[in-house]
């Protein structure tokens, strides 16, 4: 399928870029200050342009590049609330509530997702909650962008699966321990444009050869027409799936501790607004138009996916292209896909060193960190992190996986009175925080045993509901009802 | 943390305007059961694409007006 040539072309594409990330982590290192401040936040001096194409590269992982075209494949016109759901809402979010993070950042010293609990409402318990959850959501998160990257450059014979796992890890790796935030800034900015710029270009090239919109969209509904309505293929989008998922994911995504910490380092007001503006750039490029009109059109094109060469949804990009673009086309849409995880596991491993060291350690042993402790332990930590989040990949266990998978954004949802509704008014306090994180979490954590347990699926849904809906019905009204019976106490 | 943060009224009249959208969005399920074809495009396809352009719209409006007047 794929030639000799075509394969040493591809791998020297790809590498080139791996030998650049390198050089960027290098000299971003060379000017990076020996501060805590500086190595995780970049001294809080991210101007608008650099925060914009940040936040888009983390925000758009492998998921963005490559498993929307398959989702919206599986699922049709339904995965649409997706983008719906997100863009304006967190765009609102970050206007009202980005600037006061900001600030109240910059007031305290705070660098992780977990002080702005213990600053805001004065409890150490509430902050390790947050910090461990945090952690636990984001560390499955690195291991399946590692196996994603790592797949996509096996299956399309870049190289072995085990050597990409080594390759695709261990450049990121040394560019986060060389630069840290400045090298993940520094090489989002490039790894961003790489993104959108050859997503562009694979939607183009696909697209104009099927006839357009409008005959991309006649195959598709004469080859499927369940694409088009509810509950879709699958018949996943249920009326309590479409409404619980529209809710959960929009309000996990937007409080992911790698993307919320985004917020601390806008430079000024002017430059916070490259957060709204990186989510509504990056959704229209990739989510709205191309993606949905790429998985419709695929397994009319290419056949029902179980009779592709490797049976996986999320190859469809990679042999859409080998059908209508050229050859050489397909080493730099590689470079675009491995860009797009290796965006979001930069930032993923840098947050997960902020989350340990500021929101678990020291609160543990009671005292701060000097700026080279924080910076050695972090660096350990963000390496430790990486070989357990390596493993993971080399092994990967399917259920495990789809299981961190389907509670993270219902974990991270379970932030929302906490670090929403608590930083909007002062009538929530520290006994509803942590009432109401005890039982968002627990709620999710037990459903989840129990669907691991039982074998109950599908995974992240319980009863037709998100899981993380499920917390947050308990959460919300815990976290209210504590905080004003506990009101006046301190 | 709770200082006075005045916003613009244009910009509460869009975040009202906003969250108007988004809880259409929310409660749009019985609309996307079924579809029609609409110059070759499925109805519920172009319903949830009106949607998506009103609301960034609306997203990029409200940018401006804090931009030009927020805190």
């Amino acid at each position: 399928m794929v030639g000799e040539l075509e394969r040493t072309v591809n791998a020297a594409v790809v590498l080139i870029y791996m030998v650049a990330m390198v050089v960027v982590g290098y000299l971003a290192g060379r000017v990076t200050r020996r501060t805590a401040e500086d190595y995780y936040l970049m001294s809080r001096e991210v101007r608008f342009v650099l925060l914009m194409f940040t936040y888009i590269a983390t925000l758009q992982s492998m998921v963005a590049f490559l498993a929307a075209t398959a989702s919206y494949m599986t699922h049709g016109v339904a995965y649409l609330i997706l983008p719906v759901s997100q863009g304006m809402l967190m765009t609102f979010l970050t206007l009202l509530l980005g600037w006061r993070y900001r600030e109240f950042a910059r007031q305290h010293g705070i660098i992780s997702q977990g002080e702005l609990v213990y600053y805001r409402y004065g409890t150490r318990l509430g902050q390790v909650l947050v910090g461990l959850a945090g952690y636990l959501f984001n560390l499955a998160y690195i291991g399946i962008q590692v196996v994603g990257m790592a797949y996509i450059l096996w299956a399309l014979g870049v190289m072995d699966y085990y050597a990409a796992v080594a390759l695709v890890g261990g450049i990121t790796l040394v560019y986060v321990l060389m630069g840290g935030l400045r090298a993940v800034v520094w090489s989002d900015f490039i790894q961003g444009i790489l993104m959108l710029l050859f997503f562009l270009v694979v939607g183009i090239s696909i697209l104009v050869p099927l006839g357009g919109v409008s005959g991309v969209l006649s195959t598709a509904y004469n080859y499927k027409p369940d694409l088009f309505r509810l509950p879709g293929p699958a018949r996943f989008y249920t009326d309590s799936v479409y409404v619980t998922t529209y809710i959960i994911l929009p309000l996990g995504i937007w409080l992911s501790p790698h993307l919320f910490v985004r917020h601390y380092f806008a430079k000024d007001r002017r430059s916070l607004v490259g957060i709204p503006a990186g989510i509504l750039l990056s959704q229209a490029i990739m989510w709205v138009f191309i993606a949905p009109l790429l998985g419709s059109v695929a397994e009319a094109i290419l056949g029902p996916v179980k009779q592709w060469p490797i049976a996986r949804s999320d190859l469809a990009i990679p042999y859409l292209l080998m059908k209508f673009a050229p050859w050489w086309l397909v080493g730099p849409v590689l470079v675009g896909a491995v860009a797009a995880g290796m965006s979001t596991v930069d930032s993923q491993m840098l947050a997960e060193a902020q989350l340990l060291i500021r929101d678990v350690i020291e609160p543990v042993i009671k005292r701060r960190l000097t700026d080279e402790e924080s910076i050695r332990y972090g660096r350990l930590i963000i390496a430790v992190t990486s070989i357990i989040a390596f493993v993971i990949a080399l092994f990967p266990p399917p259920l495990i996986i789809d299981l961190m998978v389907g509670i993270a954004f219902a974990g991270f949802a379970q932030f929302f009175p906490a670090l929403v509704l608590g930083m909007l008014t002062e009538r929530i306090n520290k006994y509803g925080v942590i009432a109401g994180l005890v039982a968002g979490l627990g709620t999710v954590a037990a459903i989840q045993t129990y669907q691991l347990v039982y074998r109950v699926g599908p995974i992240g849904y319980f009863m037709g509901v998100h899981n993380g809906a499920w917390g947050l019905l308990l959460n919300v009204p815990l976290t209210l009802v504590v905080s004003h019976l506990t009101r006046g106490r301190r | 943390m709770f200082g006075r943060h005045p916003l613009p009224r244009s910009f509460k009249y869009l975040l009202t305007v906003g969250l108007v959208l988004w809880f259409v969005g929310l409660l749009s399920f019985p609309l996307l059961k079924d579809f029609t074809l609409v110059g070759g495009i499925p109805s519920t396809l172009l319903y949830m694409w009106c949607l998506q352009v009103a609301m960034w719209v609306v997203a990029v409006l409200g940018i401006v007006v804090w931009l030009r007047g927020g805190p």
